[in-house]
């Protein structure tokens, strides 16, 4: 009796002994700042002098009611979002799918030319695009004659968008591929023998047996892709700068803007305080809607 | 002995998190624990400036090298930063770990920074300084800043294509730019690059041009916005700016709004585009592409028939009223004033226009022209620099909105308006 309880004591400090220096780093760095995020978000603050006025709800009030550039940034976060989780997630899945079938050589070649952008940092993926969409399509209309080449992809509003859609797929896909090969790889070749005698295609296979097998890596690249378009800041900070315009800033970059730019720090963290509530209700239900069409093999 | 691996790696990670924090946990608490004492100059003393404008770098080591031969005792630290210099210089002030010199706009960046800066009203060396270029860092009749540099800017244009296009007269009213611009075109030249993929060169550009509002009197201007007697979009001067949009959109090439600072540089420097609105500042980068490009200054166009270039000194340098070595700080600011070398730096060195009394005149065509716009009186003071802070990011987005055709001149002018009343709201 006593040799258990000893035990389990030495295991609970294990235990502690592991996480404490990662809870304290998060709550150092992440859990602090929110707090005095919260904190001021109820204040009237520039950001540098020293003092602030509690204003209560004012802020939350004004975000809501008051101010278009934010509306509009939700707006363009949305859509951004939305497009971003189904190109990444059906293309990655295809292409996963593919690679998977294919001879020893393309498994590896393609799947290290899928996954490099995504070890580049974004900022560098930002300003890289940015050359390309401007000085390398004007070389190439001139050599090619291309109409599309000359288009405006960052300086037509509605381009732009599509533009910031494209090349966060083209950078992420890589990662997300990844989860589904393991996905893939993770379903039992029995279970797919059993189909084909029973005579499923190719294509019923898929949806019928490995489809519903993988659907665990399809919540998680979903919630990943989610999380991570709603809080989009560096690519877009480099690529557009959110311009032209409006028609670009995602709500990172708008509450950036207002913060350091506008010099509004309490307007701005009620704006963050917001964001968080969106990303955290959407990825909530997110998960708990595909955790419900899991199943066991 | 697993266990005991394990519970020794466990302490190594919880102590090296706990070492990594104390760390810094001590470092900013001495910045904060600073006290305004004198320290002996011959002990050495370590000054941390940080400073914007990062195509000065090599001209700031210069000065500081040369300072290393006055004072040897003294090191002065610079951080130079460009992007994000706002941010970085937040954290820092907020942190506690203060720079003894910092550099800001001036202007409302007085009233923004008040509660770090040092009153340098009765430093001797303050004296040396044109008062024509102390008005922009008086706060309530202090002077709050040092101001560094004198800059301009306004529409800037290469010569030769001008020539080649047969114009003869400059252009100084909005018809006159246009009929320029097509002249130009019908020889196949580009007349301008917009800059407008940038949000601080396009509100930048028509600065100038609005500079007519309220005649002048922009205090009472701002008053009135301020009060609400006066919506800022309904000024006639706005209609004016989205004019000279128009136009320059017009003329800019196939993507107007792709346009940035370095490509209105490098399309300038190569002689791809007539026209550029830029300041003295990047005289240098065109130089660097192109030393012999011949360029000068075209007048702004104003809504009243005259037009302009923009004079000022906006740069200024603020010393941290905590400072700990506040003595050594003041004695650097005192050399670089009075001292041969400090009188040279700017004209020679930076080679741009000094804000000193009886300063020599640096030898570039852009400061050249600066001083014979002061001698003809045909200059404007950044005056947008007099209203509320913080307006500068959502006035330029306001202003490519337009430009990119997502907003309409109502709704543009109604977004300028709003931006003066958050502004003025926030500053409560």
């Amino acid at each position: 009796m006593n040799q258990a309880r000893k035990k389990k004591l030495s295991h609970t400090i294990e235990f502690l002994g592991f996480t404490m220096p990662a809870a304290f780093a998060i709550l150092l760095f992440v859990g602090i700042p929110f707090l005095m995020c919260i904190f001021y978000s109820f204040r009237k603050w520039n950001g540098i002098q020293r003092a602030s006025t509690f204003i209560g709800f004012q802020n939350y009030v004004r975000a809501f009611t008051d101010d278009p550039t934010f509306g509009q940034s939700i707006r363009y976060t949305l859509i951004y979002a939305l497009f971003t989780v189904i190109f990444i997630n059906i293309i990655a899945l295809v292409l996963s799918v593919v690679l998977e079938q294919s001879d020893a050589f393309g498994k590896g070649f393609f799947r290290a030319a899928f996954y490099i952008p995504n070890i580049i940092s974004l900022i560098i993926i930002g300003f890289t695009w940015k050359f390309i969409f401007s000085r390398a399509f004007e070389a190439m209309q001139e050599s090619t004659g291309a109409a599309m080449f000359g288009w405006s992809w960052l300086g037509q509003p509605k381009l732009a968008v599509f533009s910031t859609v494209l090349v966060t797929v083209w950078q992420a896909l890589g990662f997300y591929m990844l989860i589904y090969i393991a996905g893939l790889q993770s379903v039992p070749e029995d279970v797919i023998e059993a189909a084909t005698i029973d005579g499923a295609g190719r294509v019923r296979r898929f949806f019928s047996v490995i489809f519903p097998l993988i659907i665990p890596s399809v919540t998680v690249c979903t919630f990943y892709s989610i999380a991570n378009s709603l809080k989009m800041f560096e690519l877009i900070f480099t690529l557009t700068g959110g311009g032209p315009g409006t028609a670009t800033t995602s709500v990172a970059l708008d509450i950036y803007n207002t913060a350091f730019n506008s010099n509004q720090y309490g307007y701005g963290s009620s704006k963050s305080v917001i964001l968080f509530a969106m990303v955290a209700v959407i990825t909530i239900l997110q998960v708990t809607v595909f955790k419900k069409k899991e199943i066991e093999a | 002995m697993k266990r005991l691996i394990a519970l020794s790696v466990c302490a190594a990670l919880l102590i090296g998190a706990l070492a990594g924090c104390s760390g810094g946990g001590t470092s900013a608490s001495s910045g904060t624990n600073s006290t305004a004492g004198s320290s002996q100059s011959s002990q050495p003393v370590t000054l941390n400036f940080m400073l914007n404008s990062p195509e000065l770098t090599d001209q700031y080591k210069a000065m500081v090298t040369e300072y290393k031969k006055v004072a040897p005792s003294i090191t002065i630290n610079m951080t130079i930063i460009q992007n994000d210099y706002q941010t970085v210089l937040k954290s820092k002030l907020n942190s506690g770990d203060i720079p003894d010199l910092f550099m800001s706009s001036a202007y409302n960046d007085n009233k923004v920074y008040r509660d770090y800066t040092y009153d340098l009203t009765n430093e001797s060396f303050m004296k040396d300084i044109d008062p024509q270029f102390l008005q922009s860092v008086k706060l309530d009749g202090k002077v709050t800043g040092y101001p560094f540099l004198v800059q301009s800017h306004s529409f800037i244009y290469n010569k030769k294509l001008f020539q080649q296009a047969g114009i003869t007269a400059l252009p100084a009213t909005l018809d006159e730019y246009k009929s320029a611009c097509e002249k130009l075109q019908a020889k196949g030249i580009q007349p301008l690059s917009s800059g407008f993929a940038e949000w601080w060169v396009l509100p930048q550009m028509t600065y100038p041009s609005m500079s007519d509002a309220y005649k002048g009197d922009y205090s009472s201007l701002f008053t009135d916005v301020k009060s609400g007697k006066l919506k800022f979009g309904d000024l006639p001067q706005v209609d004016f700016a989205l004019d000279l949009i128009d136009l320059v959109k017009k003329y800019s090439g196939s993507k107007p709004m792709e346009s940035t600072a370095d490509m209105q540089v490098s399309d300038f420097a190569n002689g791809k585009v007539a026209m550029i609105h830029q300041g003295s500042w990047e005289e240098d980068s065109i130089r660097k592409i192109n030393s012999n490009i011949d360029m000068g200054y075209l007048d702004a166009p104003r809504l009243d028939g005259k037009s302009v270039v923009a004079v000022d000194t906006n740069l200024t340098m603020r010393v941290s009223k905590d400072s700990k070595n506040l003595k050594d700080v003041l004695s650097f600011l005192d050399w670089l004033t009075t001292s041969d070398y400090g009188k040279k730096w700017i004209p020679q060195v930076i080679k741009q226009i000094s804000p000193q009394k009886g300063a020599a005149s640096p030898d570039t065509q852009l400061a050249k022209e600066t001083a014979q716009a002061e001698a003809d009186s045909s200059t404007c003071q950044w005056w947008i620099f007099n209203g509320p802070d913080g307006i500068e990011q959502p006035f330029g987005t306001a202003f490519q909105n337009y430009a990119a055709g997502t907003a309409t001149r109502q709704q543009t002018k109604d977004a300028l308006t709003k931006v003066f009343v958050d502004a003025f709201n926030a500053e409560g």
